[in-house]
């Protein structure tokens, strides 16, 4: 689900938001990425391109 | 006639009857039904069928409450490692502080014999066992799932430990004729109640904790929404 996750990024400080009055006084609310969240990412990105290359070459291997 | 505003809010009034009750995941969760809504319109859908998909896509009422109090347990969760941070910090500088002066006979401890020298240990040692019991305590104290019925046991624990103190300081100490030596040593182990209200938080907490991630754990299997 979408909105929980983007609160607990938030509660994370990985996020923040502001609201934004738009048209007809309608808000909406824009999320923005802190450098906490920045490194987060990397971190994350770096796990999973460990997990991808691991099972990348098990499938090769198995498929070879 | 379809009125939208009207159907928005039933829809609201619906999510908060389902325990979405805090106005902004509710606000957010509408300013995305809107958007979505305009975009079906755009693309020729009429306004009840595009109220009606932007529903159905938004998700269950009772499912979004469960996502929301998970993203709240996140915050939850770092109060509660900063207070057991905060008691085994104060335990680690109570058992140093006192303990060194029970050791060295600094300041007012001075004065003390032997004996009493091994029992104002035994007390510290107690009272900072008793402070960090709650991280093995929590097996055996009832899960208490509600935060402020929580927070209502550590105000009368609070309360408790302060009419014993002023019990003892102004009734049971004034009784009797103590020496300085005596005096310190009767204080430490007026001091031990402390230690059982440090580790009656602690266990609640971490019951809590547990329990709250057993629930997590069984309502996983999520179903895919916005």
């Amino acid at each position: 689900m979408l909105y929980p996750m983007l609160h607990r990024m938030e509660e994370n400080g990985w996020i923040k938001a502001r609201w934004v009055e738009i048209e007809n006084g309608r808000k909406r609310k824009y999320y923005s990425i802190k450098k906490d969240g920045q490194k987060a990412l990397k971190d994350k990105r770096e796990q999973w391109a460990v997990l991808n290359s691991g099972f990348t070459g098990r499938w090769k291997e198995q498929h070879v | 006639m379809f009125d939208l505003d009207i159907a928005i809010a039933e829809w609201r009034r619906q999510m908060q009857a389902a325990g979405l009750k805090t106005p902004v995941p509710l606000d957010e969760l509408e300013s995305h039904l809107r958007d979505d809504i305009e975009t079906q319109m755009r693309s020729g859908a009429d306004t009840q069928q595009a109220f009606e998909a932007a529903v159905r896509r938004i998700g269950q009422a009772g499912r979004l409450r469960t996502e929301f109090e998970k993203a709240g347990e996140t915050r939850r969760a770092r109060e509660r490692k900063l207070m057991c941070a905060v008691i085994v910090g104060f335990a680690c500088f109570y058992s140093l502080f006192v303990g060194a002066c029970i050791l060295f006979k600094l300041g007012s401890f001075s004065g003390v014999n032997l004996k009493q020298q091994m029992s104002a240990a035994a007390a510290t040692v107690l009272t900072v066992i008793l402070m960090v019991s709650g991280c093995f305590a929590h097996r055996f104290l009832p899960p208490v799932p509600h935060r402020r019925t929580r927070m209502g046991i550590y105000a009368a624990g609070g309360a408790l430990l302060l009419i014993w103190l002023s019990v003892f300081y102004h009734l049971i100490m004034t009784r009797f004729e103590l020496g300085l030596d005596q005096l310190v040593v009767a204080i430490l182990w007026a001091w031990v109640p402390m230690g059982v209200f440090c580790g009656v938080i602690q266990g609640l907490e971490e019951a809590a904790r547990r329990k709250s991630a057993m629930t997590e754990h069984d309502t996983n299997d999520a179903v895919p929404s916005v």
